[in-house]
């Protein structure tokens, strides 16, 4: 089925690769689901967007979709991923190493939201792949 | 189709130098406000009124954040500042900023202010919720200092007032009375033992029982054959069996009605004490004043104690939570969740914050609005557990031009361990009270034009155990004494006016929700003892008024109530008594009837044993004479 409307070429460029789709989608729903930017990852992250190339409109829909849905109450199950993966005892030795080491705690990865935000980010990859192919063959078609 | 490009801009030194420009020109135009901005919140927060910042720099090559003109408004007072402070400095360290910590190696607080006026109002915040840990709490204990507020004093008031209740039994329920309840419960005790005996008493032998027994008896004769006499004599032993256990119920119902008879006197005597518990519950209800007066103390000097507590209590509820080491949810936003903040502290690790030392210092100049203070803050940090030592706090100054001498200030707040242990001291030598009400209320307004005081206090929180110590002095009072009635009014100023010194002691035990107060002063034992002067006699006279109107009705109640039931106890008798008699007259006669049958016995007994005794000897002789016939002995005739 052929995916066209009227400015898409605007949202998703044409000849736009599989991963910088998915990098779109990992970078969008990573700055939406985060509760804001006053952490280390998201200003590197925004930073890398000076280097890496991104359609930015959809990167922009994408992260403003990811912001609603948060607000909408998606937070509550962030804020509960969040706080499950920081309590998992396995992982206690590892938190509390970033915890003490220098410059992490800036990211405020112990933070039930960010960590939240980060698991689900990077968790849909799948998703993200599936969606970004499905995405470039209606395009190409 | 046309390629959107590879995914590296290989060309990336233009936006990533416009990215760092913007993140550097944010840095130097506007984290300052921003922080600034943040301070004064946070600032304003704890306060619970306005806090101001005048400006604030940040040093990132110095480490260091410098913060001049901080205004902290008063919230009771808004148009004047609790505290100000021209200049902060923080010197932070690196290694705990590479961590994300703020970790403040030193700092200094230099020339303060206290009570300045403020250019324009602050801005105060609304009380929190009660259900707000910790100051809720703290809140509590306040009531809980003044339980009987307006009831001591306001009794005592009314009476001198009204020169006296008129004619204070017009409205008296005596139905509530604990005499009536006494009596009520006794009549209906004793309608219960009315049906229980009635029941008792109808089962027991009638008159006849006993007539048919005795005419059983009658009816034996005795026998003129002797060896009818046993048998006979067992049939009256039986007759005589059953008289006697008929007899014994009779008899033992006959007990019991005795015995009621005496616990009467008793039930009746209990009414008598209960005369001293109705007099009480009168006087409570005509709020007849109780001349202990006890906790007038507590009364005059509670407002003037919650006064003094009021600054520690509050910064003591705003501190206290981020002393302890325990997980916080971060302060909600309006818009997006903002999540809870898990520690994950290494043993030598180091906490969020920590302020290593911090000194205090302010010097006074010759008329001007500032203190001498000295002092320093060693060790706050938000998990103490990670501290070696506890957060100590040392402050000693005067403010000259307030007329504030000798104030000192001294804490430990240990939170390294389960169990917090935090110790605070507070004194002030002196310092000026001006147009200050201790007790005001419809009757009387006390308090006083100015004064100069004094106060120390001792503070010991262990987990939820409070100990709590407090003096306060004031001496060359000037007298506010206002009352709408002259005689109240007369009595104050003769109590408070030689008066010109004021000492009150409070001490406090226990956990925050349930402190046990113990407050004395000379004003109270003074106006108790006035107080007394002025109400006993007609507290006396009204109390003779209520016994001898309780004693009347009493007696007539308990001549009543004993007549009754003596009454029932006489009629009980007289059914008895026919059947006792019957009784007494069945036993007696088959006494008799048994008596005669024995001595019949007996007669016949020793009859047969006398003739039994001379056959034995004519049957001795007759033994005899043989004998001497077949034997014949020379000489013996």
């Amino acid at each position: 089925m052929a995916f066209s409307f009227p400015g898409r070429s605007l949202i998703i460029p044409n000849g736009v690769s599989l991963i910088q789709l998915v990098l779109t989608f990992i970078y969008g729903s990573w700055l939406g689901f985060s509760p804001g930017i006053g952490s280390l990852h998201l200003v590197l992250l925004l930073l890398s967007l000076c280097i890496l190339r991104l359609p930015l409109i959809l990167l922009l829909i994408v992260t403003a979709a990811c912001w609603a849905l948060g607000m909408v109450g998606v937070d509550a199950g962030i804020h509960a991923l969040g706080l499950k993966v920081l309590r998992e005892p396995s992982l206690s030795g590892l938190w509390t190493q970033m915890y003490n080491a220098p410059v992490i705690p800036w990211t405020r990865f112990n933070n039930s939201m960010v960590m939240g935000a980060t698991v689900l980010a990077l968790g849909l990859i799948p998703l993200w792949v599936v969606l970004s192919l499905t995405l470039r063959r209606s395009v190409r078609a | 189709m046309k390629s959107y490009g590879g995914l590296i801009r290989w060309k990336f030194g233009l936006p990533l130098a416009l990215g760092i420009l913007a993140l550097v020109l944010y840095t130097f135009l506007l984290l300052d406000q921003q922080l600034r901005w943040l301070m004064e919140k946070l600032a304003t927060d704890a306060n619970g009124a306005e806090v101001n910042i005048g400006s604030l720099k940040t040093s990132i090559s110095g480490l260091y954040i410098e913060v001049q003109k901080v205004q902290m408004t008063d919230p009771e007072a808004p148009e004047f500042n609790r505290l100000e402070v021209d200049k902060m400095r923080f010197d932070l360290g690196s290694p705990g900023l590479l961590r994300g910590k703020v970790i403040i190696e030193d700092a200094t607080m230099q020339d303060i202010q206290i009570h300045a006026k403020r250019a324009r109002p602050g801005r105060v915040l609304p009380p929190p919720p009660p259900e707000a840990e910790g100051l809720g709490a703290l809140d509590k204990t306040k009531d809980m200092l003044n339980p009987v507020k307006d009831e001591v004093m306001a009794n005592a008031m009314n009476v001198l007032k009204d020169k006296g209740l008129v004619n204070p039994l017009k409205d008296i329920n005596w139905e509530d009375l604990p005499s009536r309840q006494a009596i009520r419960q006794i009549e209906g005790d004793w309608n219960n033992r009315q049906q229980m005996f009635q029941g008792m008493i109808g089962t027991l032998p009638k008159p006849a029982d006993f007539q048919q027994i005795k005419a059983e008896a009658s009816a034996i004769k005795p026998p003129d054959d002797p060896t009818q006499i046993q048998a006979t004599l067992a049939n009256i032993d039986s007759l005589k069996a059953k008289a006697q256990a008929q007899y014994d119920k009779v008899d033992a119902a006959a007990q019991q009605i005795k015995n009621e008879g005496a616990q009467v006197s008793n039930r009746i005597k209990i009414l008598d004490e209960l005369v001293k518990q109705d007099i009480a519950v009168l006087s409570q209800k005509l709020k007849l004043p109780d001349l202990d007066f006890k906790n007038l103390a507590e009364e005059i000097c509670g407002p003037e104690i919650k006064r003094s507590l009021k600054v520690f209590e509050v910064y003591y509820a705003k501190v206290k939570p981020y002393l302890e080491s325990k997980e916080k949810p971060a302060p909600s936003k309006p818009l997006r969740l903002a999540g809870t903040d898990v520690s994950f502290p290494d043993r030598n690790g180091l906490p969020a914050f920590w302020l290593k030392k911090m000194q205090i210092s302010s010097k006074e100049t010759a008329g001007g609005p500032l203190g001498d203070m000295l002092g320093k803050v060693t060790d706050l940090s938000s998990t103490p557990a990670l501290v070696p030592q506890p957060t100590m706090v040392e402050l000693e100054g005067n403010f000259q031009q307030l007329g504030i001498q000798g104030l000192k200030a001294e804490a430990t707040l240990d939170h390294r361990k389960a169990v917090a242990r935090d110790v605070i001291q507070v004194g002030v030598a002196s310092f000026p009270v001006a147009d200050r009400m201790l007790t005001q209320s419809q009757d009387y307004a006390l308090g006083f034009y100015k004064a100069q005081g004094g106060l120390n206090m001792n503070f010991i929180l262990e987990g939820d155990q409070v100990q709590l110590e407090m003096n306060s002095m004031m001496k060359q009072l000037s007298w506010k004494v206002e009352a709408q009635s002259e005689r109240i009014k007369a009595l104050l100023d003769s109590v408070f006016g030689p008066m010109t010194e004021v000492r009150i002691a409070a001490k406090a035990q226990g956990p925050w929700q349930s402190l046990q107060w113990n407050v004395t002063s000379n004003l109270a034992d003074h106006l108790r003892q006035a107080l007394r002067q002025a109400l006993s006699k007609e507290i006396a006279a009204m109390q003779d008024q209520l016994k001898q109107e309780l004693d009347k009705r009493m007696a007539e109640e308990k001549g009543k109530l004993e007549g009754r039931m003596r009454d029932q106890l006489k009629a009980w008798e007289s059914q008895l008594n026919p059947a006792q008699q019957e009784a007494e007259g069945t036993r007696s006669q088959i006494d008799a009837q048994k008596n005669q049958l024995q001595s019949m016995v007996d007669a016949k007994k020793a009859e047969a044993e006398q003739k039994i005794s001379e056959e034995k000897k004519k049957q001795e002789e007759k033994a005899k004479d043989q004998i001497k016939s077949k034997l014949k002995i020379p000489g013996l005739k």
